[in-house]
């Protein structure tokens, strides 16, 4: 008789139990998800200002930029990312000057710690959120940060990235 | 090449030999999280002796620190402690303004608790978390990464970088706080509690986890103090030192809060530890936050500190300032100072020599984590190999941070 009430009672404690965690199941099936399904909400994902992705260097609509090429950047740098190549030219008014010609910057061995950004005096480096930094080959990892036939730009204007960032 | 042999190491005789055999927990196992290497002498499922290999991470950083300017230092601290960064670059900052002799604002120092004690939650729940896998009991991982998930989210909002922080520079910060950011952390403590108290009840009181747990890797407060053991592992074994307690830094003294303290100083112990203080972490974030003085985020001593990039732009002595701190050329004084945080795992402390050159003289950093690994062979010999795995994760013991 007590193993017939054993079964019984062990049976229903199994259903019990069973009930009890699907009811978490169920309860969980309808709270909000925390995952996110990243490929296909490239739309909608939200990453922060911040966020040290892809180094820089802001022009304006007149293909300027603020580099004087000073290449503090270039010593700053823990992993030896930058390559500041300058070149000397002659003003109108027979005065030489130094002018960046160009600025190389290999992702592959940059560590995103943010000291090029720090360090420059004049704001004309950048670190963008853009994360989606894979490539096929390393050789496109090594990357031209000034555009192609860009000047420096006058010291007067506005600066190109907006105080507080 | 000399082999290391662990049967030598005993001084087994011919008959022991038979007996024993020789197992290698590492440096690869999965198990270990980390590369460790640990050879241990098995007799059946008992481990009779154990030789522990480090090194296998050795990246030179105390070296490599020594041709450095003090704030290129702060990207290499990131790689000690990886899952909680922020207290490591906090702590060396700390380290250079000791050695420069200068005082930071408290709206600084208030920053300064709320990230150092975000990264203790992040790195604490990790380690419970992680102690509950290896003791098979996968789903409360699970759970709390959530919230580890957001305190990351935090780090992206406050510095732009989720693992490797290189979080702040010598003097306070580069931003301040975002809106956002504080709104993150706001959510993140209004929201941790409910997911701790689920994590609590899966384990805490779970009398299987307690069976595997207590009386498992335990080492006496004795033996403790006299390894060097610092923070939760120490007061699980029931000595109640916390550097945040005893030698108070970025105005730690201005809160209330609990040093919880162990008994026996065995697994279950430093989980219990570190669940009380992950507690207090959430009061210290919350208290910090709610008297969050105004202020400036960062320290006004241009000599020493970066000067707003407006001004250095536009101004003759800024710029100076700017071009010789970036160069390495401010006035560092000849001295020798010993500046230590608690980190999330004990006692992380930074011995600078300067010689008032651009770059520290020697640097030597106190890892707590090479200090928990001599005490391992003693802690383990005599337990079973499960139980040796579990001494492991509980001890929070990091790669990164052992070898340097």
């Amino acid at each position: 008789m007590s193993s017939v009430s054993q079964y019984f009672s062990g049976l229903f404690t199994g259903i019990k139990s069973l009930m009890l965690g699907m009811s978490v199941t169920w309860k969980e099936l309808w709270t909000k998800k925390v995952t996110q399904q990243y490929p296909e909400n490239r739309g909608t994902l939200v990453i922060s200002d911040r966020f040290r992705a892809e180094l820089t260097m802001p022009h304006d609509e007149n293909n300027e930029h603020a580099c004087t090429a000073c290449g503090i950047c270039q010593m700053n740098c823990p992993n030896g990312t930058i390559t500041v190549n300058s070149k000397m030219i002659e003003t109108e008014d027979g005065k030489k000057k130094k002018i960046l010609d160009t600025y190389q910057w290999d992702l592959g061995m940059c560590t995103f710690c943010n000291l090029c950004v720090l360090t420059c005096p004049s704001d004309a480096i950048k670190f963008e959120n853009t994360f989606e930094n894979a490539v096929f080959t390393r050789s496109k990892l090594m990357q031209q940060l000034n555009h192609e036939g860009s000047k420096l730009r006058e010291k007067k204007k506005e600066p190109l990235i907006p105080k507080g960032e | 090449m000399k082999t290391i042999n662990s049967e030598h190491h005993l001084d087994l005789t011919k008959e022991d030999e038979k007996v024993y055999s020789t197992l290698n927990l590492g440096p690869t196992h999965p198990a270990t999280h980390g590369i460790f290497q640990n050879i241990l002498t098995m007799n059946g499922e008992t481990i009779v002796g154990a030789e522990q290999t480090i090194g296998y991470i050795h990246r030179a950083f105390e070296k490599i620190a020594e041709r450095r300017p003090y704030y290129q230092i702060t990207t290499l601290t990131d790689r000690l402690n990886y899952c909680s960064s922020p207290i490591n670059n906090i702590g060396w900052h700390l380290a250079v303004e000791k050695l420069l002799g200068v005082k930071t604002t408290k709206r600084v120092d208030y920053m300064r608790i709320i990230v150092m004690e975000l990264a203790r939650i992040a790195d604490h729940l990790i380690c419970n978390s992680v102690i509950g896998v290896d003791s098979g009991a996968l789903t409360g991982f699970v759970y709390v990464f959530e919230e580890r998930e957001k305190i990351y989210e935090i780090y992206e909002e406050l510095c732009g970088a989720r693992l490797t922080t290189n979080l702040g520079r010598v003097g306070g910060f580069d931003r301040d706080f975002s809106p956002l950011a504080i709104q993150k952390i706001r959510d993140l403590i209004n929201g941790l509690p409910k997911v701790l108290h689920e994590f609590e009840r899966l384990l805490m009181r779970n009398r299987i986890f307690m069976d595997r747990t207590i009386n498992v890797g335990g080492i006496s407060a004795e033996r403790a103090l006299n390894y060097g053991f610092t923070g939760p592992n120490l007061r699980a074994a029931g000595v109640d030192y916390d550097v945040r307690v005893m030698e108070p830094y970025s105005s730690y003294n201005d809160f209330d809060f609990i040093v919880p303290v162990g008994q026996n100083g065995d697994t279950y112990d430093r989980y219990c530890v570190r669940q009380t203080e992950l507690w207090e972490s959430i009061k210290l974030v919350s208290n910090a936050l709610d008297n969050l003085p105004e202020g400036k985020f960062n320290s006004e001593v241009p000599a020493f500190f970066m000067p707003p990039k407006e001004d250095v732009y536009s101004k003759m002595e800024p710029l100076i300032s700017h071009f010789k701190m970036v160069m390495g050329e401010i006035d560092v004084p000849e001295k020798e100072i010993y500046s230590a945080v608690e980190g999330a795992n004990g006692e992380l402390g930074f011995y600078v020599v300067a010689d008032g050159g651009r770059t520290p003289y020697r640097l030597h950093f106190r890892r707590p984590g090479f200090i928990y690994y001599q005490a391992f062979p003693e802690m383990i010999t005599g337990a079973a190999l499960s139980d040796a795995i579990l001494t492991m994760s509980s001890m929070n013991v990091i790669a990164g941070e052992l070898d340097a």
